[in-house]
């Protein structure tokens, strides 16, 4: 998987970590961060239909790169 | 530059005028070899990659390797975190080219250079006018503006139109100087509209899958019109954000210092 840099809660290594293997809270936590993340960042935009659907697809797909079922 | 835009140049002139600068055919070889291309034997000579390739294939690829190794080089004093910034760059490439491919709009090697110049003023205000820039990517957070329309309301220009600025003065295409200059503003430009529009949503694409950063939190809306010219529908998004990753994963060659 290739490198990412930038996003303020990536500074954070311990976002940038895959869920442990038997550890489910790992991959909750995870998706919890992912989802506030993208809430404050796609809040400007709630009234956009075009943002709110481009967030619901970005979900999902950084969910599922995170490998984390959706929550 | 002068060569690549001359149209009468050819690929031996091309060739020629490459040999005489070590650092760019290496770095152009390591691209042409690279997973992006996939090419089953290895290419050693220039030449060889010119007739395999084609002309345009090498022309777009030494004005990236060209402007990238060169900015970097010789710009280090940044407020940029430059690493995520080339990240950025390379992924907002990835979608152009992914978008274009798939809705069959445009050349997919030509948005993927587009998408990968788009930003380049940004590294220019960050080197000509690097404390002020620094103070701008700060003012841009606390009042809670977008970076091009706090780049215009305290230095007076955007990236974009720096970008833009810069692209005519290297004698880059027209297509995509454009591209450059309205990636913030598509409705503004009509004559080269499908590629803007192109750069335009894979630049906001990148930004809100995480790859990278451009040096802003917020997010830029997308424009209607640019999303309507290009009939995008949730469905062909959904299906794209894989190919987008996949695509990234081969062009990070393009990255500088790779």
């Amino acid at each position: 998987m290739f490198k990412r840099n930038g996003q303020p809660a990536m500074d954070d290594k311990k976002n940038m970590k895959p869920p442990q293997k038997n550890s489910p809270k790992s991959g909750a936590r995870q998706a919890a961060e992912l989802k506030a993340r993208l809430e404050e960042r796609f809040r400007p935009h709630q009234d956009d239909e075009i943002m709110m659907v481009l967030k619901n697809v970005v979900e999902k797909h950084l969910l599922l790169r995170l490998r984390i079922p959706n929550h | 530059m002068k060569i690549l835009d001359d149209p009468r140049s050819s690929a031996k002139n091309l060739t020629e005028a490459l040999r005489l600068d070590q650092s760019i055919t290496s770095k152009l070889l390591k691209v042409v070899n690279s997973v992006y291309f996939g090419f089953p034997r290895r290419i050693d000579a220039l030449d060889q990659a010119v007739t395999i390739l084609g002309y345009r294939s090498i022309r777009n690829l030494v004005m990236i390797t060209t402007i990238f190794e060169e900015m970097d080089r010789q710009y280090r004093k940044t407020s940029l975190n430059r690493e995520a910034f080339w990240l950025h760059a390379v992924g907002c490439g990835a979608a152009s080219k992914i978008i274009a491919q798939k809705t069959e709009t445009a050349d997919g090697e030509e948005a993927f250079l587009a998408g990968l110049l788009h930003d380049i003023g940004k590294v220019f205000l960050d080197a000509f006018m690097h404390e002020e820039y620094g103070e701008v990517l700060k003012r841009a957070g606390s009042d809670g503006l977008l970076l091009h329309e706090a780049e215009k309301k305290y230095l007076g220009a955007s990236h974009a139109e720096i970008g833009g600025w810069l692209a005519d003065e290297w004698n880059l295409p027209l297509n995509l100087t454009a591209a450059i200059n309205f990636h913030h503003a598509p409705a503004r430009n009509r004559d080269h509209y499908t590629l803007v529009c192109l750069v335009h949503i894979g630049d906001i694409l990148a930004q809100a899958m995480e790859i990278g950063s451009d040096g802003q939190e917020l997010l830029p809306p997308i424009d209607r019109q640019a999303w309507a010219s290009l009939h995008l529908t949730p469905a062909f998004l959904e299906q794209i954000l894989p190919a987008i990753d996949q695509e990234l994963t081969q062009a990070q060659i393009f990255l500088p210092g790779e």
